[in-house]
């Protein structure tokens, strides 16, 4: 902020100009700026951005000194800039203050009083540009906060979907070693659904809920998920209720959207498409988009992976497995839409595939999940 | 040194208020004698004008030219002359022809004292 009061000051007689300049000399750092009409009033105006008080009179050929007013005060380069009118008319003094005018001064020139009326409005433009300046100030600070902020936001959510990722995998964790199977039917499941056209937000939603569509098996007991043979009826029942455990589980949580999504998936990812599925037999778009596709991602991922009670299935064989399921297990839109972008499945296989192969002698301990025995081909 | 002229009211109005003007240029005593002769040019430019325009009733010209002598007499400190060309002003807006005659004249008296005033001064 400079020191040095810039004034300009208008009236085509010059001896006025010369007296006004004398006149401000001892408010001592002034700039001078005279200017004989309107029209170099302006000029000096967009060549000096600086200036700080307009001293203006009236009566003055080329441009008066109200048609000077007026495009001051309508120019926003120029607006601020207090204009003080050299006037002792009533008549005028009104007029220009409706115009624009910031105050008036009459002839003859009271020393005193016009250094006192430059002075004021000196102090109060720069107050003024004082506090644009905090408003830039503040405004870099605002968008600094602002992106400290979004980095908390971004790795809260990163957080929200480890935890997910975890009570995934603290779920499976008795009936399956893998946590990577979590991982992968997450990454799937958001990339079916955005194939299937749905919003990246939404997408982003299933991506963090699919871990936990296993959650209710955390109520089955031992005998029943641990059992190493094929499980008779009761038992598949008892089994099949991790379903409806898992939404009671993930229940009432409206304003969570990843645990409403959660509640969903749970629910429905063993629903089929002709409607033998269960907790409910739910069939066709009955079944939720998000029970849909996460079903697909589930039995992909089982027939595909190497298991400690199976052997991976070859690519060729597991397709054909599926393609058998269509219309009868899977969504066809949907299963359609998997087979023909492949390669972005198997690349996310591949970038999440499990690291630790489980040792030959483990191999037998861990029980075959109950509906791959579904499938005829297994 | 100031010319008190007694008028028609009790307090003087100066022909030369010269305390006035050295307080309107920051006190620059060396810077008077130039403001004077700015003056004197200016008020030659007005006095043509004028003639012109009250001779063929010019009223608004006759208004405007007052207008500027009244400032700048005012500034100068020249009180008699800033009272008439106050005259004069209103004179001229109200259409008063032989009113604005008088002016002049009194006007031209009035300046050539002001004139005989400054001379002297240094």
């Amino acid at each position: 902020m400079k020191d040095t009061l810039a004034i300009l000051a208008v009236d085509d007689i010059e001896i006025n100009l010369l007296m006004i300049r004398h006149m401000l000399d001892s408010l001592g750092d002034v700039e001078f700026l005279p200017a004989r009409n309107g029209r170099e009033a302006l000029d000096i105006l967009e060549k000096r951005h600086d200036v700080d008080v307009v001293l203006l009179d009236l009566e003055m050929p080329v441009m008066n000194g109200f048609e000077t007013l007026e495009r001051i005060k309508s120019s926003d380069a120029f607006r601020d800039i207090p204009v003080i009118v050299i006037t002792a008319e009533a008549s005028e003094v009104t007029r220009t203050l409706s115009m624009g005018a910031n105050d008036f001064v009459a002839k003859p020139y009271n020393p005193e009083e016009v250094k006192m009326r430059v002075l004021n409005h000196a102090r109060v433009k720069k107050l003024g540009e004082l506090t644009r300046d905090m408003n830039v100030i503040l405004e870099a600070e605002v968008v600094k906060k602002t992106a400290a902020l979004q980095k908390a936001l971004d790795f809260s959510r990163k957080a929200e979907f480890e935890i997910s990722l975890r009570l995934g995998r603290a779920a499976e964790f008795r009936d399956m070693e893998t946590g990577m199977h979590i991982r992968r039917i997450s990454e799937l499941s958001k990339a079916l659904a955005l194939l299937a056209g749905i919003s990246q937000e939404d997408s982003d939603i299933l991506r963090h809920a699919a871990p936990l569509h296993d959650v209710g098996k955390i109520g089955i007991p031992d005998r029943v998920l641990l059992k190493p043979g094929k499980l008779d009826d009761p038992e598949l029942q008892i089994m099949r209720t991790h379903t409806t455990i898992g939404a009671t589980i993930l229940s009432e949580a409206d304003e969570f959207p990843v645990i409403t999504a959660g509640r969903i998936v749970a629910l429905q990812h063993h629903e089929k498409w002709d409607g033998s599925g269960y907790p409910l037999g739910l069939s066709g778009a009955d079944i939720h988009i998000f029970g849909r596709i996460v079903m697909i991602a589930d039995i992909f991922d089982a027939l595909i992976s190497e298991r400690p009670y199976k052997k991976a299935f070859s690519l060729e064989k597991a397709l054909e497995i599926m393609k058998e399921g269509k219309g009868e297990f899977f969504d066809p839109t949907l299963l359609e839409l998997f087979l023909d972008n492949l390669d972005v499945f198997l690349g996310i296989m591949e970038e999440f595939k499990d690291k630790n192969e489980p040792a030959d002698s483990e191999r037998s301990e861990f029980p075959a999940p109950h509906y791959l025995n579904e499938f005829p081909a297994v | 040194m100031t010319c008190s002229v007694k008028n028609d009211t009790d307090s003087p109005v100066k022909v030369f208020n010269r305390s006035a003007l050295l307080a309107r240029i920051g006190g620059n005593e060396e810077m008077i004698p130039r403001f004077i002769d700015m003056f004197l040019e200016s008020v030659e430019d007005c006095l043509s004008r004028l003639e012109r325009a009250v001779s063929a009733d010019d009223f608004a010209v006759v208004t405007t030219v007052a207008h500027t002598l009244k400032g700048v007499s005012g500034n100068i400190g020249a009180d008699r002359m800033h009272g008439v060309a106050i005259e004069m002003g209103k004179c001229a807006s109200n259409g008063d022809g032989k009113g604005i005659r008088s002016a002049l004249s009194e006007l031209r008296d009035e300046y050539a004292l002001f004139k005989a005033t400054t001379c002297a001064v240094p």
